[in-house]
């Protein structure tokens, strides 16, 4: 009898600009670190990490981290599919990023159609509120506008950055639960979760062929 | 509600009595057949209000042919009526929402089938097949679930009250009047405040124990069931005590020892085909109405005939009418079960029950003494039956006793502490032993290495590619084709991996091999994170073979390690292709041979595969020597495990380099397209 680890796997995808701070908010969200220095992410990184949606429901966020530079934008498009949520970061010192909102949130919808994918928009680097350029007003009425969920947050001093992703992943528990999302052969977005190995070294089974296609 | 009566109808196995569905259509007009199909598959509860649902039961039942037979069906039983009185007025609001004109307008029968259809409701829940159909939902259905139970009970009993207002009272108000009046409403609120709270209690401990277990209708589970129907009926009394005490007490007392209940009864039977009789005169105004009363009549007798034949399977005392027997069942129960004051309780309901009946009588019926009397005299003689019955099956009643009493075997405290220690100790056991086994366990530790998101990726890459070549391929003139199709045949002879693996043992310049190989490639990717991992295996390993003799791991930690080492080298060499695999897709310098890259790439494979079948022997060594230490330890498993997890290893790295020749074959056409074009 083995008891799952996790009940479902979550995959999310990071968009937007480039050098918004994707990879610096991961970093901070899986590893509780942040680094000044970062350098830019080549096509798509991964983290990952388990939260709890609910009392005794844990999931595995899946995080894919894309690369924002224009040059990796066919690449990174190919990877919307299979997402079942989509998180789009600006930066909230850097006007431009933020009014690139709209196109990496058409372009991410367009992609994942026709699965559904839960959306929220982050004002990253709130943290450097003597630069900032959007008003945390600005930021909330786009997500308004469009239905999405809105929050502020830095990966150096931590706002925001556990609340944002518990919203996604109790969003998307939600909507599991509600069927408006289902798990789909084909449509890697929620996997079910698996139950890790309870049996000792010895009898651990060939696992190479088990992997997910 | 229409749930229970499908319940109740799945459960009717005699095939005589299950009209088959297209028998019934037959009978039916056409009209109705449709109501006959919703029912049978589960009216919803807003069909009930429907007021040709008499129709639909009959269509439902179609059971017209047994008419005949059913006219001599005229066994009454007192109680029952006074139930019925009763009862209408204790009612429930579920049962006001299915109470219906024609219903209780009534026909002439209906009188004469009530003590009948008490049986049938008793021992017949098959019929059950409708709500509106009056008598046959007592709570004798199959008790499925408790609270559902107790409604389809209330509603039936609701229906017999109705009905015998029907009969008794000449059906004056109620015949046109399709909602209840208030006041009885208002009634059935008081009524129940009028239990106490013993009775309450006790009521809902014999309907709770009654429910549970009991799935299904037969002998086998006949005593349950029993009991259920004698919780039902119970209850049903009991709603009546107090509203009797309030108004004529007095009177009842005063008519004990009056006529036998059948006296009574054929007395009852004169009134209520007057009584329905005026309801049909008034029927007639409405053909609709006079429709439903006729079917509904045909339904009533034709269950009467479904009663009969129940009765005489099983052997149930004619001259006693079910519906006391059940409340006996229920008297003799509590005496045996040693509460003695519930059975004086049984006693008052009695009384009570005669009281109704004095209230009906204020509506032109005059029977209410014998009633009273009755009701006493027949509950003595069924209590005595039903313990009887109950005892033949259950010795001292004693299995009875048991599944009715509360649980004597209830875990004491310091049992139900001890439990949860245990399994708290045990959880945390398998939790650490869960832990252990991660540790060791390739595939998890690939996982979180990231290398299986990164094969994902690298599939969906893959994928991509692989369709835009095809789309590709057919958009392309057949003799570009043909200068094209060379190279891709090129490239994927590339891919071809040869089997002839060179021996392991031998160590290889890893880090610079895999540096040259990815230099070759052209596409700017450092094998950094590789290089890394590699280090730190090479170094764990020549810190253990440094330490000659005593070794500060042991075996499981040595066999943790190598295969953690496996599995992070892996996971960076499959991240290694699935950055490649990226970079050819997005490079901008075109003049790179797309074979030579694959080339390079089955190289690079090549190399990551030589270097996981090294490293598991130089871990397999580091197991042996330890075993050779500590004799006592048995390695092999581990290192077979080892070897077992370095060929997983391998797979994947192979598996990520084959995802790849899709995607060169794509770059290598979108080169050979730019030049044709530019040409």
């Amino acid at each position: 009898m083995c008891d799952p680890i996790f009940e479902y796997q979550f995959r999310l995808i990071l968009i937007g600009d480039s050098t918004v701070g994707k990879s610096s908010l991961l970093r901070y969200f899986t590893d509780g670190k942040f680094d000044e220095a970062c350098d830019p992410t080549v096509g798509v990184d991964f983290y990952a990490r388990l939260m709890e949606v609910k009392p005794g429901v844990r999931v595995k966020l899946q995080l894919w981290d894309t690369a924002g530079q224009e040059r990796f934008r066919s690449i990174t498009r190919s990877y919307y599919r299979n997402s079942v949520g989509v998180m789009i970061v600006y930066d909230i010192s850097k006007r431009s990023s933020f009014e690139n909102l709209k196109d990496w949130y058409e372009e991410a919808r367009e992609h994942i159609e026709p699965h559904k994918a839960i959306f929220v928009i982050l004002g990253h680097k709130a943290d450097n509120e003597d630069k900032r350029q959007v008003t945390h007003r600005e930021g909330k009425r786009f997500a308004e506008m469009h239905g999405l969920k809105f929050f502020e947050t830095s990966a150096k001093t931590g706002q925001n950055v556990e609340e944002s992703f518990a919203q996604i992943a109790r969003d998307t528990y939600q909507h599991l639960q509600d069927g408006h999302i289902r798990i789909e052969p084909g449509w890697d977005g929620v996997k079910a979760g698996f139950a890790r190995p309870k049996e000792t070294v010895q009898l651990a089974e060939a696992e190479g062929e088990s992997r997910c296609c | 509600m229409s749930d229970s009566d499908d319940n109740a109808f799945a459960s009717a196995d005699e095939g005589e009595e299950k009209t088959p569905p297209k028998e019934r259509a037959k009978q039916a007009p056409a009209r109705k057949e449709k109501k006959a199909e919703k029912t049978e598959t589960g009216a919803s509860t807003g069909s009930l209000k429907n007021p040709k649902t008499p129709s639909k039961v009959e269509t439902a039942k179609g059971k017209g042919k047994q008419q005949q037979r059913n006219k001599k069906g005229k066994n009454c039983g007192i109680s029952a009526v006074q139930e019925n009185s009763g009862t209408k007025k204790s009612e429930t609001k579920e049962s006001q929402k299915t109470e219906d004109p024609v219903l209780k307008g009534g026909h002439p029968d209906k009188g004469s089938g009530d003590g009948n259809r008490e049986m049938s409701g008793f021992e017949e829940p098959e019929k059950s097949n409708s709500l509106s159909q009056p008598a046959e939902l007592s709570g004798a259905s199959v008790p499925k679930d408790s609270d559902q139970n107790q409604d389809v009970g209330g509603l039936s009993t609701e229906k017999k009250g109705a009905k015998s207002l029907g009969e008794t009272a000449g059906s004056k108000a109620n015949i046109s009047s399709s909602v209840k009046s208030p006041e009885e409403q208002t009634i059935a609120a008081s009524d129940r405040d009028h239990h106490t709270p013993q009775q309450e209690k006790v009521l809902h401990k014999l309907e709770e124990s009654a429910n549970t277990g009991s799935s299904g209708w037969g002998w086998s589970s006949w005593g349950s069931s029993l009991l259920s129907a004698a919780s039902t009926s119970v209850q049903t009394f009991t709603h009546q005590v107090g509203d009797g005490l309030t108004t004529i007490m007095d009177t009842v007392e005063s008519s004990l020892g009056v006529p036998d209940p059948n006296t009574l009864a054929e007395e009852d039977k004169d009134k209520d085909v007057e009584s329905l009789e005026t309801a049909k005169k008034e029927d007639v105004i409405d053909d609709e109405k006079k429709d439903k009363t006729e079917l509904l009549k045909e339904n009533q007798e034709s269950e009467r005939a479904e009663r009969k034949s129940e009765e005489e399977t099983k052997d149930t005392g004619q001259d006693v009418s079910p519906e006391p027997t059940a409340s006996g069942g229920g008297n003799s129960w509590f005496a045996s079960w040693g509460v003695g004051d519930l059975a004086k309780k049984m006693q008052d309901t009695g009384k009570s029950l005669a009281a109704k009946g004095q209230t009906l009588m204020t509506e032109g019926f005059d029977a209410v003494e014998h009633l009273a009397a009755g009701g006493i005299d027949v509950l003595e003689n069924i209590g005595k039956k039903t313990y009887n019955t109950l005892a033949e099956h259950d010795p001292a009643l004693r299995r009875t006793r048991q599944f009715l009493a509360p649980r004597g075997d209830k875990p004491n405290l310091s049992s139900s502490l001890r439990e949860a220690r245990d399994q708290a100790e045990q959880q945390q056991k398998q939790d650490e032993a869960n832990q252990e086994a991660l540790k060791a366990h390739f595939g998890t530790l690939f996982d979180d290495y990231q290398g299986l998101a990164h094969l994902e990726a690298l599939e969906i890459l893959s994928n991509q590619s692989e369709k835009k070549v095809h789309s590709l391929l057919n958009s392309l003139a057949s003799e570009d084709l043909a200068t094209i199709k060379p190279q891709l045949l090129n490239i994927k002879n590339a891919f071809e991996l040869d089997d002839s693996a060179e021996d392991a043992a031998e160590d290889q310049d890893f880090t610079s091999l895999v540096r040259q190989h990815l230099s070759e490639l052209e596409l700017g990717t450092a094998p950094d994170k590789l290089n890394t991992v590699h280090q730190m295996v090479q170094a764990w390993i020549k810190d253990f073979d440094s330490n000659d003799s005593n070794h500060s791991q042991g075996t499981k930690e040595t066999h943790e390690k190598s295969i953690q080492a496996l599995a992070e080298l892996t996971a960076k060499g499959v991240e290694q292709f699935h950055k490649a695999g990226e970079m050819v897709l997005l490079d901008k310098d075109k003049d790179k041979d797309c074979t030579e890259r694959a080339h390079s790439l089955a190289r690079l494979t090549g190399v990551l595969c030589h270097e996981i079948g090294n490293l598991s022997n130089k871990f397999v060594a580091c197991l042996n020597k330890l075993a050779e230490e500590n004799k006592s330890e048995d390695v092999t498993r581990m290192v077979t495990n080892i070897y077992l997890e370095a060929s997983n290893s391998s797979t994947y790295i192979q598996d990520a380099f084959l995802l790849l020749l899709p995607v060169l074959q794509h770059a290598a056409l979108e080169q050979a397209i730019l030049a044709l074009t530019s040409s």
